[in-house]
């Protein structure tokens, strides 16, 4: 009887995996698809924009009270937490200064001149993020994709129980059991990171809804909405310090800089946050990322250094380890999701696992087809909708996204409606795959022309940016643009995988059984 | 039932759309003055935010100052219609109508109305543009929606033929 109730559980969790796994699979590959850019968002929107076609440079060096002048002297310019975000914050080397009342300003830190860049529309790495987590279609996007991650948390427990439970062979001698062992061993490897990944991202997207009711209970009726509930204890206000009116002479902000740093040597700064700016009471707050604490300070929590601006003394040195538990807490739940002030390291690190799961969906959708398209092997060619379809999804993706990058550049920046026109030839591209692929009654001819042309098309994005922008890959080393020049040799190196892969990959199912079974196949 | 689950819907969906925005309190002191203060929908208060009086006939500025330390401000009420703008920098502004004197305004709107008029006429062509593009990526991708389905009822029924001719 218990080994009954056993094998109905298995077979119950099985059939729930792979229905589940299949609807679901198509979106979660398309979110970490985009999420691959999306970690490399920063380098990305430098790339994108001609306006920051110029060196970093470090922050000391910079003359930050000509610029600060140029700001100030506008009467209507608030003189309090005024912030200037250094060159190197988020990979922008442009100075950006805010407030939370005005529009940014941005300046060459070289020229100390604003860069005007009004006429530049430009979105593509902000619109690659949205694309992530389905933002372009509002609330039902983010809602969907929040219930795919959901989903995506249930087959990733889900499976790891089946693995547990059930014994796989990993000695298949064909395809289906090569899909299977893949789809398995990498998700295997990955589940954990992945699962984190998921669950903040389930959070992210359909918690802060969700959490409406238990924010009302929990305020008493005061509040329903999360974020400005718990905004008040993940980032406390500062209590305003009264100006006296009395206007001063302030110390140079790359002394204070100086200062701050040899206080606190291990902080990387990012922004200076300029308090009663000419007053007596000025100060000036320095907030950075600690490299040397990852996962206690990078998404809520910065390490902080609060100098008077006219003497330079201390008045608080405050580190990641001086928060609230909640605050980190909150930090190290988000922090390889957000992945905001990381090296370039981690970044690739965690790109490659989400790469490798992107593969093991591509396993498991494969799997899944195969089962299917055994039923009419040698008697018609395998035409599925769903095969059809994520095929489009799956690989259509490539070149569609390839045509953005190529667009970027090849449409003009004062374009009207740039960014519109950009995304509905996205978006139609898209579409225009899965017409190609329910044209070509051999999808795997299919699949090796979107391979090729997403290839030939990230190629093309770099040589269009080189010629558009008139930086070419060797001036760009030159003038130590290698942020630009990264994204530049990444599309390259990209696009010649994907050239190398449809070259390799099998044209017809016949050469596909010899493909996915080559090591069986010459051992015999 | 799918009523319960709109309503439920809207419900749970309703903090996303007002969150994180401005809110501007504004009472009549009934003395020709009124009391301004500014806050986020986090609650706190909006320390800096500009206050701005504009002549509803002219687009006048006639009064502006940051929120002072203490989130209030008291400001004699303007002779004509206008508006208040709590700005909170780039598309964080509300407006709210102005509250009129004792014994109403003096002045009144005249001859300016057809300035708005054709303010509004341009911001249309503006949107009409874009709407245009929208439209034209609508109609390509109907197009090629409809594409989909002949072709794939063309290669279904190519594929169906031969399985017959297989048979046979």
């Amino acid at each position: 009887m218990k080994e009954l109730k056993t094998k109905l559980l298995k077979q119950r969790l099985y059939s729930l995996h792979s229905s589940l796994g299949v609807f679901i699979s198509l979106f979660m590959y398309i979110s970490l698809f985009f999420g691959i850019f999306t970690i490399f968002k920063p380098f990305i929107t430098v790339w994108e924009k001609p306006s920051r076609h110029f060196e970093r440079i470090d922050s000391t060096v910079t003359d930050y009270e000509k610029i600060l002048k140029a700001i100030i002297s506008n009467p209507n310019y608030p003189k309090n937490n005024i912030y200037i975000e250094l060159p190197g914050y988020f990979d922008d080397p442009a100075i950006k200064i805010t407030h939370r009342f005005m529009p940014a300003n941005y300046f060459n830190p070289y020229t100390n001149q604003k860069i005007e860049a009004k006429n530049e529309l430009s979105y593509l790495g902000g619109f690659l993020n949205h694309l992530h987590y389905g933002r372009p279609f509002m609330i039902i996007g983010k809602i969907i994709f929040g219930l795919i991650a959901i989903g995506t948390m249930v087959l990733i427990l889900g499976g790891l129980m089946l693995i547990i439970k059930m014994k796989f062979n990993n000695k298949g001698r064909n395809g289906q059991a090569n899909f299977s062992k893949w789809h398995r061993k990498i998700f295997l490897y990955t589940s954990p990171i992945f699962l984190i990944i998921v669950l903040t991202g389930a959070l992210m997207n359909i918690g802060y809804i969700t959490a409406k009711p238990l924010t009302s209970i929990v305020t008493k009726g005061e509040s329903n909405d999360i974020i400005s509930f718990t905004s008040s204890v993940l980032k406390p206000a500062q209590v305003p310090i009264k100006s006296l009116e009395e206007e001063v002479k302030m110390l140079s902000i790359s002394k204070l800089i100086q200062k701050a740093k040899n206080i606190n040597t291990s902080v990387n700064y990012q922004k200076i946050k300029l308090i009663n700016w000419n007053d007596k009471t000025a100060r000036v707050q320095f907030i950075g990322y600690n490299p040397y604490k990852p996962f206690l300070n990078g998404v809520y929590n910065k390490e902080k250094v609060l100098l008077s601006a006219v003497d330079g003394r201390l008045i608080k040195d405050i580190r990641a380890e001086d928060s609230a538990w909640v605050i980190l807490f909150a930090d190290a739940f988000y922090f390889i999701h957000l992945l905001y002030d990381v090296d370039i390291f981690t970044r690739i690190f965690v790109a490659l696992l989400m790469g490798l799961s992107t593969f093991a969906i591509g396993f498991g959708m494969l799997l899944w087809l195969e089962r299917k398209a055994k039923i009419f092997d040698g008697k018609v060619v395998f035409y599925h909708w769903l095969g059809r379809f994520s095929l489009a999804i799956m690989l259509g993706v490539i070149p569609s996204t390839a045509i953005l990058f190529i667009t970027q550049w090849l449409l003009p920046f004062d374009l009207a409606n740039k960014i519109t026109i950009q995304q509905i030839i996205f978006y139609n591209s898209w579409l225009g795959t899965l017409v190609w692929s329910l044209y070509r009654l051999n999808s795997y001819k299919a699949a090796k022309e979107f391979l090729f042309s997403g290839g030939i098309l990230f190629i093309l994005a770099s040589i269009i940016h080189q010629i558009v922008s008139g930086f070419s890959l060797f001036s760009l080393y030159e003038s130590k643009m290698f942020d630009i020049l990264s994204v530049d040799l990444s599309l390259i190196i990209l696009g010649s995988i994907l050239i190398i892969i449809s070259i390799k990959l099998p044209k017809n199912r016949e050469s596909a059984k010899f493909f996915w079974n080559k090591k069986y196949t010459r051992s015999t | 039932m799918s009523k319960k689950v709109f309503l439920i819907f809207l419900f749970l969906t309703q903090s996303l759309v007002y969150g994180h925005n401005l809110f501007m309190n504004v009472y009549d002191n009934e003395d020709n003055t009124i009391f301004i203060e500014g806050f986020f929908s986090t609650g706190e208060a909006a320390i800096g935010a500009q206050i701005r009086l504009e002549a509803l006939a002219t687009g006048e500025v006639l009064y502006k100052k940051r929120l002072p330390i203490e989130n209030e401000l008291t400001i004699q009420i303007p002779i004509e219609p206008y508006t208040i703008i709590l700005d909170g920098g780039p598309q964080h502004q509300i407006e709210k109508e102005g509250i009129p004197p004792l014994g109403g305004f003096l002045k009144e709107i005249s001859k300016t109305e057809k300035e708005i008029k054709e303010i509004k006429i341009k911001e249309k062509e503006v949107g009409i543009k874009k709407i245009t593009i929208i439209l034209i990526g609508i109609i390509v991708a109907l197009t090629l929606l409809s594409l989909t389905i002949v072709i794939c009822a063309k290669n279904t029924n190519k594929l169906i033929s031969r399985l017959e001719e297989n048979k046979q």
